[in-house]
């Protein structure tokens, strides 16, 4: 539910954008959404209509999940967390999540 | 050059297509540079923009200046997460009166509607403000800093810089508060035994994000089927670094244990925030 909060940022972010970079429409968002970052992307997608109007009215937003790293406890592997909770491939110790909380605009593809 | 049309216009930074080595997508467009001049008009032309704004950015520089103004206060900021009814609102009544013989306590109460929470708090001798967050899942940095700047302005003793306790009582949900920092210097997850022992491990973000656990309503252990060993692991699992008590707010079982952690960690805290304490420390 907090994807309204997040989708109002995004739009506060753009326009900011379109003030300084001189643009009236936006075609595209890139959106790295990190694997940790409780985000949904379908209430996010969701929420994006709520915003759809000017700038944004025929955006599509582009979403890239990043998976979370992660490194073992016992032994310090590091590797990609596939889910939350994860074992670690080498040892079976828990692994620690590093990052995947990301959520930012990459590029913007405008008009 | 321009690889495209061959004008001599350099790729600006702005047109740069490379977003990192984690990922690449190819995108077709009739013209990749829009920015420079072709000596032609492309109303409709498409230019691409790299950018790098972070959707939290905002909120934790609100909360990066609470923090700052906390420190500043002396307050040791404590924000409370829980699905509804673990019992925030009624461990807070017992630690208020556990607490205030030491120093004031403070309280910011978010529910989507009503002052009923503010009142409890008011009644068991805190100062408390209410937000109500209508249909907001979640407390932001903002409303807090704008919160407290209230509470504690209409505090003497807040002003003259004794300090005390800060309470953020956020709003019941163990999703959406995970994301978003306030600026405390703790965040306290609670967890009442009646719902379930498996809890940190189907809302691990909520967990993870916790320094301390407190697993509420021990009282009702010999009604409901939760298994505290097994509860001890999940946090463990998901978060390994909290600081775990349990508490009857009822019975006052497990309490006097977390009070004192309390009163002795607000106490480290304020040492390290006191410019002039820390100074004596490190040259010590």
């Amino acid at each position: 539910m907090h994807e309204v909060s997040l989708v109002r940022e995004m739009k506060r972010l753009v326009e900011q954008e379109a003030a300084l970079r001189q643009f009236t429409r936006v075609k595209s968002i890139h959106i790295e959404l990190g694997s940790n970052a409780c985000v949904s992307q379908d209430s996010l997608r969701f929420a994006f209509e709520s915003v759809r109007s000017g700038l944004l009215e025929d955006t599509n937003l582009d979403i890239h999940t990043i998976p979370a790293k992660g490194c073992c406890r016992g032994c310090g592997l590091s590797a990609v967390m596939r889910e939350r909770i994860s074992a670690c491939a080498a040892c079976g110790d828990l692994m620690l999540a590093a990052g995947g909380d990301e959520m930012r605009i990459t590029e913007l593809e405008v008009v | 050059m321009c690889g495209t049309c061959g004008c001599s216009s350099p790729v600006k930074e702005g047109q740069k297509q490379a977003h990192g080595d984690h990922h690449e997508h190819s995108h077709e467009h009739e013209h990749r540079h829009g920015e420079h001049n072709h000596g032609h008009v492309h109303e409709t032309e498409t230019r691409r923009i790299s950018v790098e704004l972070d959707l939290l950015a905002r909120n934790d520089q609100f909360a990066a200046a609470n923090r700052d103004q906390f420190k500043a206060q002396q307050l040791f900021a404590v924000n409370m997460v829980s699905g509804p009814g673990a019992g925030k609102t009624t461990l807070l009544e017992a630690a208020i009166k556990g607490l205030s013989t030491h120093a004031d306590v403070y309280v910011i109460e978010g529910d989507q509607q009503t002052s009923l929470d503010a009142d409890r708090i008011t009644a068991a001798g805190a100062k408390a403000k209410q937000i109500n967050t209508g249909a907001m899942c979640h407390l932001d940095a903002h409303m807090v800093g704008h919160s407290v700047s209230e509470l504690t302005a209409a505090s003497d003793s807040a002003s003259e810089n004794a300090g005390g306790w800060l309470f953020v009582e956020n709003v019941g949900n163990l999703v959406c508060p995970a994301a978003f920092d306030l600026g405390e210097y703790k965040r306290l997850a609670l967890l009442s035994v009646t719902e379930g022992d498996d809890k940190p491990l189907k809302y691990p973000d909520m967990f993870a994000s916790s320094d301390i656990v407190v697993i509420s309503k021990i009282d009702l252990l010999p009604y409901v089927p939760f298994d505290m060993e097994k509860c001890r692991q999940a946090i463990a699992t998901v978060s390994p670094q909290a600081r775990v008590f349990e508490i009857s707010s009822t019975t006052g079982e497990g309490m006097d244990e977390w009070l004192t952690w309390m009163v002795v960690a607000r106490k480290r805290y304020q040492a390290a925030s006191d410019p002039a304490e820390s100074a004596s420390q490190s040259a010590a």
